[in-house]
């Protein structure tokens, strides 16, 4: 991607952030917070303008119109200008997010993208004719193009003094190609924070056509001598420069200093002259060849015409002569006259001139005098100069061919309900500290030396006892061991990303589905700061989606409803984040209507999705949590009871898919939680290790309750199910008789894992615990893929292959496990 | 790799000059105070303004010459645009 379009839309999101979360209070009355938002904007539309992003640079302008006529109180606030601007930048999001996918600016939808403008347009009073009458921009005229051409060996305050006051520009000018002089008064310290003008001057191009630096003899001594100045980036310089370009060209360019910059419009120096001026550039190369100039604008050659005599006047030398003469000439042929000077002579050659222009009788000064003395009040000028301004005149008309050439091929935003979902969250990029790559790079240095101490340990290892050499590669394990942690710490705080990634996405989902609904519903994000892996950060986002739907759809009620049951017509949904232990947790919480679990339990009972005497001992949360089970997710379901089931057991599937878990709580009438359980990181995962017939099996230690060793006379039937007492709770046992050695099991003592799933507990048999392991887990892949038993695979130290048992899908597949008939012989 | 190259009294700079070349260049100007410099820009596509200072400061006060590629350039027109006693006169 364009490194100019990737930086700006990197700094585009963060404006879009910014205004996404203060928009809803800009009728409050705060100035500031107003003008925050117009700089956001602002910004917004000068670094669209800059990479050449139209789709985003049109409506933001406009929406910038309207918080400037806000902010200057040509306008009242309204309701309805929110959700015009809302619309706005939720647009300029979506195609911001395009162009991330794409790589490259897209095209807007002209449909959504002239429906927004319109209505900005409408809230600001205008109609589709003439919308930006009232937009006044801090620019004058200078009454005299000479002035500007001259402005080089003009005092510049001097210049300013002499124009007119502010000029409404309407929309007949504001695009108009003309010349400006632009003056910038910036701080001395804009360098040091990475500004560079001449930069962003050059980002005009060819528009530019002079520009003129200014130092003073005691700056110049302070930036050599460095004194106080030790990064060398204060700035004293003063430039002021001539450019070529519409106003909001130059504004675009200059968007990071249009703070910092006056613009002064040209009155006379119109640069749509359509002139042909092939030859001029020659007359650099001193060539003899004389030039064509064609219809070339009377005031401009008053303004060449009058430099050659004052430079005449000044210096009066042989070569100045020559040059001037052959420059006259041109602007003769140009008028349609013939330049005929009766000599050579300088007095001759500003004779001929002044038949043609009213120009001053010269008296020329025969010495050429040192270029430090020259005398700015008296409005004398280098010799470079007139030549300077005829190249203008020459890079000036390439410059209207230039900006003939075709518009650059954009691609079109393709607009469709799924995308939501299928945008990427984060990106492929991810940044990482400094800090943290040179612990990294230490850390890697240690592990060398480790490495490099084997080989001696090896050689020491003749003639040893083995307990010394046990001992000895133990400490090294030790030391190694120590060193991977740390590598692995690092490198999983280098994935780490904030939530808000994810959720600042939902405000705009939020927004437009409950415009859809009809409902008013205001949504609360807490602790966007809390850290997840990357990957668990783009697994998150779209079972996410799927909670804040259906909150909205079936949680949240009317305004109406609401109201009628005493409740604030707007709803409320508040996304909470906080860390607890090695996981994430996220709440998502909504004031609506509730779910009555008892209609959940009619909903299972009448679809059969469960065995109604398990019903009996199940708390009246474990029944609101069936609303998961799958097969109840129908859409005729959620219409007809409390509201909740579109793609609940999707969103279960999802969030245990990479190891978290989900739990609801809801109290009718009054709303609905609900809480995910996520794992910090997948990438390594801690596993009880344990063996099966001489097979390795690991389960995911955030699911062990405990391991214990009971006797067989522990095991208790009950309905025919097989049960131990621990503690006084009863827990169901399971054996998985086909990865089992059975004959193992005889003996007094049976080894356990006891697992909690979903708030339930199971206890699986095993054959034997071999301790806690931390591994790279690894999915199943190919014909194993979609195995209901294991969940993937990790290396082991030795080599061989541990499989992870899931015990969600354990736990739901227990009953075709063959337990019973396997612990029967266990019993017997 | 530097932009620009030191010769004794010359100055070479070629491509993007960027600002974290500032201090090297001042260094070099303040020891070439008694001396007549050449700052070949032939070869320079973009210059950052405190390099572009940097030089109109040394130009202010000491002797030194600009040997200009492209003129259409902004950093040279900054520095061609030089007018260096405006604040005496003001």
């Amino acid at each position: 991607m364009n490194p100019l379009l990737e930086s700006f839309l990197q700094e585009a999101r963060e404006n879009l952030k910014f205004i996404e979360q203060n928009l809803e209070d800009l009728g409050s009355g705060d100035d500031e917070l107003l003008n925050a938002i117009f700089r956001a904007a602002h910004t917004l539309k000068g670094g669209s303008g800059i990479v050449g992003f139209d789709g985003v640079r049109d409506i933001t302008h406009k929406a910038e119109d309207l918080l400037d006529q806000l902010r200057a109180k040509k306008l009242s606030y309204q309701e309805s200008m929110l959700d015009a601007l809302y619309d706005a930048f939720d647009e300029v999001l979506n195609l911001v997010e395009s162009a991330e996918g794409a790589g490259d600016v897209v095209e807007a939808d002209s449909g959504v993208s002239g429906r927004i403008i319109e209505q900005l347009d409408l809230l600001m009073g205008n109609g589709a004719e003439s919308n930006i009458d009232s937009f006044t921009l801090p620019d004058a005229f200078v009454t005299s193009s000479e002035a500007i051409y001259n402005f080089s060996k003009i005092n510049f305050d001097k210049l300013k003094n002499g124009l007119e006051s502010e000029v409404s520009i309407d929309n007949s000018n504001l695009n108009d190609q003309r010349a400006y002089a632009i003056f910038f008064d910036l701080d001395k310290s804009c360098m040091i924070f990475g500004n560079d003008p001449l930069y962003a001057l050059s980002l005009l191009g060819d528009k530019v056509k002079n520009v003129v630096t200014d130092l003073g003899l005691d700056a110049a001594k302070g930036i050599i001598e460095g004194k106080g100045d030790e990064e060398g980036l204060e700035l004293y310089l003063k430039i002021t420069a001539l450019v070529e370009a519409s106003y909001e060209e130059i504004e675009d360019a200059l968007f990071n200093f249009i703070d910092d910059i006056a613009i002064y419009a040209v009155k006379d120096c119109d640069v749509s002259v359509p002139a042909s001026v092939e030859g001029q550039s020659e007359i650099d190369e001193k060539t003899d060849e004389s030039a064509k100039v064609e219809n070339i604008n009377t005031e401009m050659l008053n303004v060449i015409l009058d430099q050659q005599c004052e430079q005449l006047n000044y210096l009066g030398d042989q070569e100045s002569t020559l040059r001037v003469k052959e420059i006259a000439s041109i602007c003769f042929e140009a008028a349609g006259k013939t330049f005929s000077p009766s000599s050579d002579k300088p007095e001759a050659i500003l004779s001929a001139i002044g038949e043609l222009v009213e120009v001053e009788t010269p008296v020329v000064e025969a010495s050429v005098k040192e270029k430090k003395q020259v005398d700015i009040s008296a409005k004398k000028v280098e010799v470079t100069k007139p030549i300077q301004t005829v190249e203008k005149s020459v890079s000036k008309q390439k410059s209207v061919v230039e900006n003939k050439k075709p518009q650059k091929e954009v691609k079109t935003v393709q607009k469709s309900e799924s995308k939501e979902s299928k945008k990427e969250v984060v990106g492929k990029v991810v940044k990482v500290e400094q800090s943290s790559i040179d612990q990294l790079m230490s850390v890697v240095g240690e592990l060398l030396v480790a490495k490099n101490s084997l080989p001696y340990l090896a050689e020491s290892v003749e003639g040893q006892e083995s307990e010394v050499t046990k001992r000895a590669i133990m400490e090294k394990y030790s030391f190694i061991d120590r060193l991977t942690s740390q590598l692995q710490d690092l490198t999983m705080s280098m994935r780490m990303l904030p939530l808000s990634y994810v959720f600042d996405r939902y405000p705009k989902l939020v927004r437009e589905i409950s415009k859809k609904l009809g409902k008013k519903v205001k949504l609360v994000q807490e602790g966007g700061d809390t850290k997840l892996d990357k990957n668990m950060i783009e697994m998150l986002a779209d079972p996410l989606i799927h909670i804040i739907r259906n909150s909205l759809d079936h949680g949240i009620e009317s305004p109406a409803t609401r109201k009628e049951s005493g409740k604030a017509e707007s709803g409320q949904i508040t996304m909470k984040a906080y860390p607890e232990s090695d996981r994430v947790m996220i709440e998502i919480i909504d004031d609506g209507k509730g779910i009555d679990s008892q209609m959940v339990v009619n909903k299972v009972l009448e679809k059969d999705l469960i065995d109604p005497s398990k019903l009996d001992t199940m708390s009246d949360n474990e029944k609101l949590n069936l609303i998961m089970l799958p097969g109840l997710s129908t859409a005729e379901s959620i219409s007809e009871y409390s509201g909740r089931g579109v793609g609940m057991d999707v969103v279960k599937k999802s969030i245990e898919s990479f190891g978290g878990t989900i739990h609801l709580e809801s109290s009718v009438g009054k709303g609905t939680k609900i809480v995910l359980s996520i794992p910090v990181s997948l990438a390594v995962t801690t596993l009880l290790h344990v063996s099966m017939n001489d097979m390795h099996y690991g389960f995911p230690m955030d699911s062990v309750s405990e391991t214990v060793k009971i006797s067989k006379e522990s095991i208790t039937i009950l309905n025919n199910e097989y049960y131990i007492y621990l503690r006084g709770e009863i827990i169901p046992l399971v054996v998985i008789d086909e990865m089992m050695d059975m004959h193992a099991l005889d003996t007094d003592s049976i080894a356990l894992v006891v697992l909690d799933v979903q708030g339930s507990q199971v206890a699986v048999v095993v054959n034997d615990l071999l301790g806690q392991l931390s591994v790279v887990q690894k999915p199943m892949q190919g014909l194993l893929s979609d195995h209901s038993l294991i969940g993937g695979t990790a290396l082991l130290g030795n080599g061989q292959i541990m499989m992870i048992i899931d015990p969600v899908s354990l736990w739901e597949v227990s009953d075709s496990l063959g337990s019973n008939a396997a612990l029967e012989t266990v019993v017997a | 790799m530097s932009a620009i190259t030191y010769n004794e009294n010359k100055a070479l700079f070629e491509g993007n000059v960027f600002e974290d070349e500032v201090l090297a260049l001042r260094a070099f100007l303040q020891s070439k105070t008694k001396e007549q410099l050449s700052f070949d820009l032939t070869s320079c596509q973009d210059m950052h303004t405190a390099i572009v200072q940097q030089l109109l400061a040394f130009k202010t006060a000491y002797d030194c010459e600009f040997i200009y590629g492209d003129k259409t350039k902004t950093y040279a027109m900054a520095l061609e645009g030089f007018c260096e006693v405006s604040e005496a006169v003001a």
